[in-house]
């Protein structure tokens, strides 16, 4: 059961666009997808957690430099 | 010059606001280097294949994990018994990014291991914690974002922290001992020095885990920095209204 | 401190206080188990001793919040707090009380439930001992659960998040002791592991509720 939706997504994956996957697998050998959906997924995680701490950071600064003219002009 | 200088929430920003850019953008050039060394000049392992390649993320992401909590767990005692703020919002701070490198610890070590046990997921030891410390993770977050008041919830939370490093260090003896499972030994006893696994893997692997700790490092600084300064126009606002 | 553990255990006997509702929910779940993974009797017999204590955890975490939630809302929470009364203690016996309502009532109804679900018949006696053994720890560890969330309201769903994963060892152990009853085997470890979570639990949590309760109550 597995096996099958593993299968025939790795055969979607390689219908994409064959001669750059052709090089990908000649690498990566019979694990190609594996390995790099990790690391996509991997590096997905990483970007998404850093992007939102940088604007979380960004957003609340400029919330906190508005509350302190306001307090200051009161 | 004490560290606990730094406990004092204008000098912990004015300190660390200048070095975060570094120190994220060095653990950035480190991840960069050591991943594309070890994806682009390592060599397959004859049983394992290409899937070995995903030890450059598998095993750092597990240790920030274990890594994050315990940094959470150090700064909770620190809040419960010397008060500093900074320490219960570094404890808060630190949460989501250790539940991130928990998420990617949990995923590459599932596909790792499909192609290797055959399985989806495998309910071995090694992943089964990890999958009970996203849940303890879960839960410490969960009771942050429940609660008005920002020390009650610095208190309650550091109290759930401690009470879960016991129980969490309980359900990995637990769960060794539930199943006596797949998983290889360690590769890397960095504590005693010797490795199983060869050189050509060794350096790209430890600079992904300085690249791994480093990002932790400077994202826990930032998120930090972020938390005093809701805090502070909480108290702002608070003032301003009453 | 005998006097609060009697007056909890009478507040939850009366009509309206759940007694029953943690057995009758412990029954649900059980028949609940074979109508969803089929009645074929090898597959019951197999996961039998699993489900009994999962389902003995669902039914322990049913009756947690009322713990201290009652007390909490009439404002008695608070007096006990400040009598002579060490709030150690409060925890302790609260944790006593909803074994004694809850756990307990569990473990002698668990054996009669086996046969529901298929149980070997030489874990009968396992699942009794482990479930005694088991329950307090379950019981305790729900409290300093409950003492966390006390002061929120529909703290429910989120105490469970919490408790849950707490749960995990007496679970394996748990469980485990009765699965090796099942096969025959030595039970000692399981047990033996089983019973220093529950004589930790209670020497150690009362400490941390009480803290939570303490900061609850500012």
């Amino acid at each position: 059961m597995n096996l099958d939706f593993w299968s025939s997504f790795k055969d979607f994956i390689y219908a994409i666009y064959p001669p750059f996957w052709d090089a990908v697998v000649a690498f990566l050998g019979k694990y190609a997808v594996e390995v790099l959906s990790a690391y996509f997924a991997s590096i997905i995680l990483l970007v998404v957690i850093v992007v939102m701490s940088i604007r979380r950071s960004r957003r609340v600064r400029a919330q906190l430099t508005a509350v302190e003219a306001r307090k200051d002009k009161s | 010059m004490s560290i606990w200088e730094y406990a004092n929430p204008k000098k912990f920003i004015t300190t660390t606001t200048p070095i975060v850019p570094w120190v994220l953008g060095l653990s950035i050039a480190l991840l960069v280097v050591g991943l594309t060394w070890g994806f682009f000049f390592t060599p397959d392992d004859f049983r394992q294949g290409s899937t070995v390649k995903i030890i450059y993320l598998h095993v750092p992401a597990a240790l920030m994990a274990i890594n994050a909590w315990f940094v959470m767990l150090i700064a909770s005692l620190i809040w419960l018994v010397r008060r500093h703020h900074v320490s219960a919002l570094a404890a808060r701070a630190a949460a989501p990014v250790g539940i991130v490198m928990t998420l990617i610890a949990l995923i590459t070590g599932a596909i790792w291991g499909q192609p290797m046990w055959g399985t989806w997921w495998a309910w071995d030891p090694r992943l089964t914690s990890f999958l009970i410390l996203f849940l303890f993770y879960l839960g410490y977050m969960a009771l942050w974002e429940a609660i008005e008041d920002s020390d009650t919830a610095a208190d309650l939370t550091s109290v759930l922290c401690i009470v879960g490093s016991v129980f969490a260090v309980l359900s990995r003896y637990a769960v060794n001992f539930w199943n006596q499972g797949l998983h290889q030994g360690t590769t890397v006893p960095v504590a005693t020095g010797e490795r199983s696994i060869s050189d050509i893997f060794f350096v790209p692997l430890v600079m992904c885990m300085v690249g791994f700790g480093l990002l932790f490092l400077a994202l826990v600084l930032m998120r930090t920095a972020t938390e005093i300064r809701a805090r502070r126009i909480k108290a702002l606002e608070a003032r301003m209204r009453g | 401190m005998i006097a609060l553990l009697k007056r909890d255990l009478a507040l939850a006997v009366r009509a309206g206080g759940g007694f029953g509702l943690g057995l009758a929910f412990f029954l649900i779940v059980i028949v609940l188990v074979p109508l969803g993974v089929g009645p074929e009797a090898a597959l019951l017999t197999l996961i039998a001793p699993g489900m009994l204590w999962v389902a003995a955890l669902l039914a322990a975490l049913l009756s947690l919040d009322r713990i201290f939630a009652l007390d909490f809302e009439d404002g008695s929470l608070p007096l006990l707090a400040t009598s002579p009364l060490p709030l150690e203690g409060v925890a302790l016996m609260k944790g006593v009380a909803h074994w004694a309502t809850t756990g307990l009532p569990l473990t002698l109804a668990a054996p009669a439930l086996g046969f529901l679900l298929n149980l070997s018949s030489t874990a009968y006696v396992w699942l009794f001992v482990a479930l005694a053994i088991g329950t307090p720890a379950l019981s305790m560890i729900g409290t300093f659960g409950a003492a966390l969330t006390v002061g929120l309201r529909r703290g429910g769903l989120l105490m469970s998040l919490l408790v849950l994963p707490l749960y995990v060892p007496t679970l394996i152990f748990g469980a485990e002791a009765v699965r090796r009853g099942a096969d025959g085997l030595s039970t000692t470890t399981p047990l033996l592991m089983l019973a220093g979570i529950t004589l930790g639990s209670f020497a150690l949590l009362p400490f941390a509720a009480s803290a939570a309760l303490r900061v609850n109550l500012r």
